[in-house]
């Protein structure tokens, strides 16, 4: 099937798709054509990139008092408690990031922001504890099924301060690297890319600057089953 | 205080924990209502704005993307959308001189430019450096949601060059983007 619009007139068109004005029948030619152009496709996302960088350069200011208040309200949750501590929610935190990896992203038309009210999508993700070398419990890993694309890891504040480098099972059954985290205080949280999609990403581990395994997790195990405990 | 990362307050955002809400707002109120000021143009108006915003940052926090884009770039893209939704519901006005300054404004001065990353400073000399019809074609179709034809009918030129200046604008500074080499300022991590 051959759409309306060449290369040339969906490019033209190309700034307000980004800009998300455009509407009506050009929005619908165009975004035919996008659907079998790889190459306009990869125009379109690079205006989409200046689009959403030009917000940042726009003046803080100062909201009249009580607009937090009024937001909050708004979000329908209740007034916060000040100052409990942050480790209260990690497990809750890690779902969330997970749900948020799961859930639909960025689209080639430059729709970004899901459509319609729901306020919580369908979990579904794989999950599993990351045990230190002594098998016990250092933290969870949660890892979106199906699309192994981002990987989320919490620490709870086992291991000691300093550098950590995490790794995944990549398409050769060896390790590379995803990303690396500090643990500065009592807890640390991860939520990185996967660098290659294709990674089986059976399991990831946790390595020290000494480039010793500290903790491992096999979370894409069935049920998310403890990992065996590192052994180097 | 909250000393997480913006993508891990995101997380809390969405799990309806009221501290991690009340965090999420505080750190990004005047991002948040600067924009939708900037936009608006009236305090009331960008505070319905911005808590709107908020409100739907909340809903789809969960579609949020950490390598696609800086927590900070993405709610305030969020906002940007939720304030052209209201302009379009609202009377049709003549662009604020003071409202537009503040989108299309002067150069950073040195103590402002020390606190924004290289990358934006870079993106707002690129910003600064297009001709003036460029820029005030793309600051229209971006902050007031217009299309090359409104543009084209708001500044009498042909609609064929208005869309040729917001193109020309938005390419000279996605190349400044791209000697950044970076996905935006407010990193996450």
């Amino acid at each position: 099937m051959t759409s309306a619009y060449t290369c040339a007139e969906t490019r033209t068109l190309a700034p307000e798709l980004a800009l998300e004005v455009l509407g009506g029948a050009e929005r619908a030619e165009a975004l035919e054509h996008l659907g079998s152009c790889a190459g306009c496709r990869n125009y379109l996302a690079e205006l989409t990139e200046v689009v959403d960088a030009l917000p940042v350069l726009v003046a803080e200011a100062d909201p009249p008092a009580g607009f937090e208040a009024r937001a909050l309200q708004k979000l329908g949750v209740a007034e916060p408690r000040w100052r409990r501590r942050f480790s209260r929610t990690v497990v809750a935190l890690i779902a969330a990031m997970a749900v948020a990896a799961a859930a639909s992203i960025a689209s080639v038309a430059g729709v970004r922001i899901a459509e319609g009210d729901a306020t919580r999508p369908a979990r579904d993700v794989a999950e599993a504890a990351l045990v230190d070398r002594q098998g016990a419990p250092v933290g969870t890993v949660v890892v979106p099924s199906g699309s192994r694309r981002v990987v989320f890891v919490a620490v709870d504040g086992s291991l000691p301060r300093g550098a950590y480098t995490l790794e995944g099972r990549n398409g050769d059954g060896g390790w590379s690297r995803i990303d690396r985290f500090d643990v500065a205080k009592s807890a640390a949280y991860v939520a990185a890319p996967v660098p290659d999609s294709s990674w089986p990403l059976t399991a990831v581990r946790v390595v020290d600057p000494s480039g010793s395994t500290v903790a491992v997790s096999a979370v894409g195990s069935a049920g998310g089953a403890p990992a065996a405990a590192p052994t180097g | 205080m909250w000393s997480v990362s913006d993508d891990a307050l995101l997380a809390g955002l969405a799990t309806g924990d009221p501290d991690a809400a009340a965090a999420f707002i505080e750190r990004f109120q005047r991002r948040v209502y600067g924009l939708a000021l900037a936009i608006m143009g009236e305090p009331p108006a960008a505070e319905e704005v911005g808590e709107e915003a908020f409100a739907r940052i909340f809903r789809h926090a969960s579609t949020y993307d950490p390598r696609h884009a800086t927590v900070a770039t993405w709610a305030l893209s969020i906002c940007r959308g939720v304030a052209i939704e209201h302009l379009a519901l609202a009377p049709a006005r003549p662009p604020d001189a003071g409202r537009m300054s503040r989108l299309d404004g002067p150069s950073a001065g040195p103590e402002e430019a020390a606190t924004m990353g290289d990358d934006i400073v870079r993106l707002r000399a690129a910003l600064e450096d297009l001709a003036p019809e460029e820029r005030r074609a793309l600051v229209l179709a971006a902050f007031q949601g217009l299309t090359a034809a409104e543009v084209s009918a708001r500044v009498g030129v042909p609609v064929f060059a208005a869309q040729s200046q917001m193109r020309s604008a938005m390419l000279r500074l996605r190349a400044a983007l791209a000697r950044e080499g970076g996905r935006g300022e407010g990193g996450g991590r």
